[in-house]
C-alpha cells in the first residue's frame, strides 16, 4: 500500500512512537497532576517534558503555555472562543479550514463577534495588504492557516506576524500542515497563537493536538471540569496550562506525540520539509504532461499536490486508485473556500499528500497509478 | 523551617511543581514534589509543593525569576 494521506493524519508512525505509547501504557498509567505517588508524579514528569520539547521546537519560553488537546480544531476552538475578546471581530484568510470557519461563525451568530474574510486570491505575495484592507477599530486576531490543505499553498506567515504586531493583533497560525515539515519560530514571527495537530507531520498518535500561547492570557475558558489544582474552589484556575486543560490528558497519547517530537529532532525539521517537497515535486513533473489531468498550482515548495482527472470524478477516480492500493483524499477537504480559490468547489479535487516515510519509488508507482487510469478513461471516452 | 534546613513551596499545580523542582536543580537546590493536603495548602485546596532542602526564600526568589508563582509556604512533615 502507499500511503499518501499525510494531510489528513501521517502514517506510519515512527516506531518508537508505539515504543513510548506501550511504555505509556505500562509504566506510566497514573492520572498526573492528581496524586503523589510515584507513579503519578513520573507520570506528570513524562507530560511537562513533552510540553518542553514542543515549546521548544517552536520558539515558545514558557513551556506551561503548551496546552494539549485532543486535535487541532480542538486548539483552534480555544483559540477563538479563549482569546479573542467577547465582541470582536477577527479577519482570517480566504483559503481557511472548516476547523477555523465553523467556530467562527457559530461565534457570529451567538452575537460572539463578527468576521471577515481577507481576499488573497491565488497570489499570496501581499497577503498582509489583503488582511490591512479588512481591519477594523474593533478587530482583535488575525487568524490564517501557514499552509493551505487544498492546494498545498504556503502564506507569508512572517509578513502577517508584522502586521498584527504593527497594529496590536492577536495574531493566530493554523499549523496543521506545516507542524513538523517547516521550521516555526512563534517568538520571530510574532505568532500569539499557534495551533496544530499533534498527529500529523508531528508524528504523533490520533487524539493528540497543542495550542501554545505567547504573550497572551484567555479571558475565558471553553470546558469547565477538574484539573487536581486549586480544588476548593468552584472556578476554573485562571493560570495556563491548567484553565484550558479540564479533565484527564490523553497521557499516553502525549507520551507517543513526545516520541514523535524527538524523532523529528533527530531527523531535523528542515530536512524533513526538502524531502516531502522533493516527492511532491516529482509527482508534479512524472504528470505535467499527462493528457487528461489538470494540475493545480502553486508549484512550488509544498508537500501537497492538487490534481483531477478530466474524465474522471474524484471520488470514483480515488477509489480506483485505492484498488491499486493507493491511498490519496478525494473531494473538499473541508476547506470549500480554498477550493473556490481553484475553480473545484463543485468538482472537488484529488490530494496526494506526503510524508516523512514516503520515497521516490513509491511516487514512481503512483505516477504510473495514475497514468494508467487516464490512459483507460481516455479509451473509453 | 525545621531544623535539617527543609522547607516548603507551594505552588500552582503539578505543571508549576515539575518545572519549580527542574528550575531548582539547575540553581543547584534539591527540591521533590509533593502532593498537599487541603489543610497545608493555603487557598489551593489539593495541590502541590516543593520540599525544597536548602534556604526557602532564596529557593522562592529563584522560581519567580523562572515565571513560576510562590503560593505560599508550609512546614514539610
Amino acid at each position: 500500500m502507499i500511503y499518501l494521506d499525510n494531510a489528513a493524519t501521517s502514517w506510519p508512525k515512527p516506531y518508537t512512537v508505539a515504543v513510548a505509547l506501550r511504555r505509556a501504557l505500562s509504566a506510566l498509567g497514573a492520572n498526573p497532576g492528581r496524586g503523589g505517588y510515584k507513579m503519578s508524579l513520573a507520570t506528570a514528569e513524562a507530560v511537562c517534558a513533552v510540553r518542553g520539547a514542543a515549546a521548544q521546537m517552536f520558539g515558545l519560553e514558557e513551556p506551561q503555555r503548551v496546552i494539549f488537546c485532543p486535535n487541532c480544531t480542538a486548539a483552534l476552538n480555544l483559540a477563538i472562543y479563549c482569546f479573542a475578546p467577547e465582541g470582536s471581530h477577527i479577519i482570517v484568510s480566504d483559503r481557511e479550514h472548516n476547523s477555523v470557519i465553523r467556530p467562527l461563525q457559530a461565534r457570529a451568530k451567538a452575537g460572539g463577534g463578527d468576521f471577515s474574510t481577507a481576499q488573497l486570491g491565488t497570489e499570496v505575495k501581499n497577503a498582509a495588504a489583503a488582511f490591512e484592507r479588512a481591519l477594523r477599530p474593533d478587530t482583535s486576531m488575525i487568524i490564517c492557516t501557514h499552509r493551505s490543505n487544498v492546494d498545498g499553498q504556503t502564506l507569508p506567515i512572517a509578513q502577517l506576524g508584522r502586521l498584527a504586531a504593527a497594529k496590536k493583533l492577536l495574531f493566530c497560525v493554523d499549523a496543521a500542515q506545516t507542524a513538523g515539515s517547516e521550521e516555526i519560530d512563534m517568538a520571530a514571527w510574532n505568532i500569539n497563537l499557534l495551533a496544530m495537530p499533534g498527529h500529523k507531520g508531528l508524528c504523533g498518535p490520533t487524539g493528540t493536538g497543542l495550542l501554545l500561547a505567547r504573550g497572551c492570557e484567555p479571558h475565558r475558558t471553553l470546558l469547565q471540569g477538574g484539573t487536581g489544582s486549586m480544588s476548593a474552589g468552584a472556578d476554573m484556575p485562571a493560570f495556563m496550562p491548567d484553565a484550558l486543560e479540564p479533565g484527564t490528558l490523553n497521557t499516553a497519547g502525549i507520551i507517543g506525540l513526545g516520541a514523535g517530537l524527538e524523532y523529528l529532532r533527530g531527523l531535523g525539521v528542515k530536512q524533513i520539509g526538502a524531502h516531502e517537497h522533493k516527492l511532491q515535486s516529482a509527482l508534479r513533473r512524472q504528470l505535467e504532461n499527462v493528457g487528461g489531468l489538470t494540475l493545480y498550482p502553486p508549484d512550488g515548495e509544498s508537500n501537497i499536490l492538487l490534481f483531477n482527472f478530466d474524465a474522471i470524478p474524484c471520488e470514483k477516480a480515488a477509489a480506483a486508485l485505492a484498488e491499486r492500493e493507493i491511498c490519496l483524499r478525494a473531494g473538499l477537504h473541508c476547506a470549500p473556500s480554498a477550493h473556490l480559490l481553484r475553480g473545484t468547489l463543485k468538482s472537488g479535487a484529488l490530494r496526494a499528500s506526503f510524508g516523512i516515510f514516503n520515497n521516490l519509488d513509491q511516487v514512481r508507482r503512483c505516477a504510473a497509478a495514475i497514468k494508467q487510469l487516464a490512459s483507460e478513461a481516455a479509451k473509453t471516452r | 523551617m525545621n531544623e535539617k534546613q527543609e522547607c516548603g513551596i507551594i505552588v500552582s499545580s503539578v505543571t508549576y511543581a515539575v518545572y519549580g523542582r527542574q528550575a531548582l536543580e539547575r540553581r543547584g537546590l534539591r527540591a521533590f514534589t509533593e502532593r498537599l493536603d487541603p489543610a497545608r495548602s493555603g487557598d489551593c485546596g489539593c495541590g502541590y509543593g516543593l520540599r525544597v532542602r536548602g534556604d526557602c526564600r532564596t529557593a522562592a526568589k529563584l522560581l519567580e525569576e523562572e515565571k513560576i508563582t510562590v503560593k505560599g509556604f508550609y512546614e514539610p512533615l
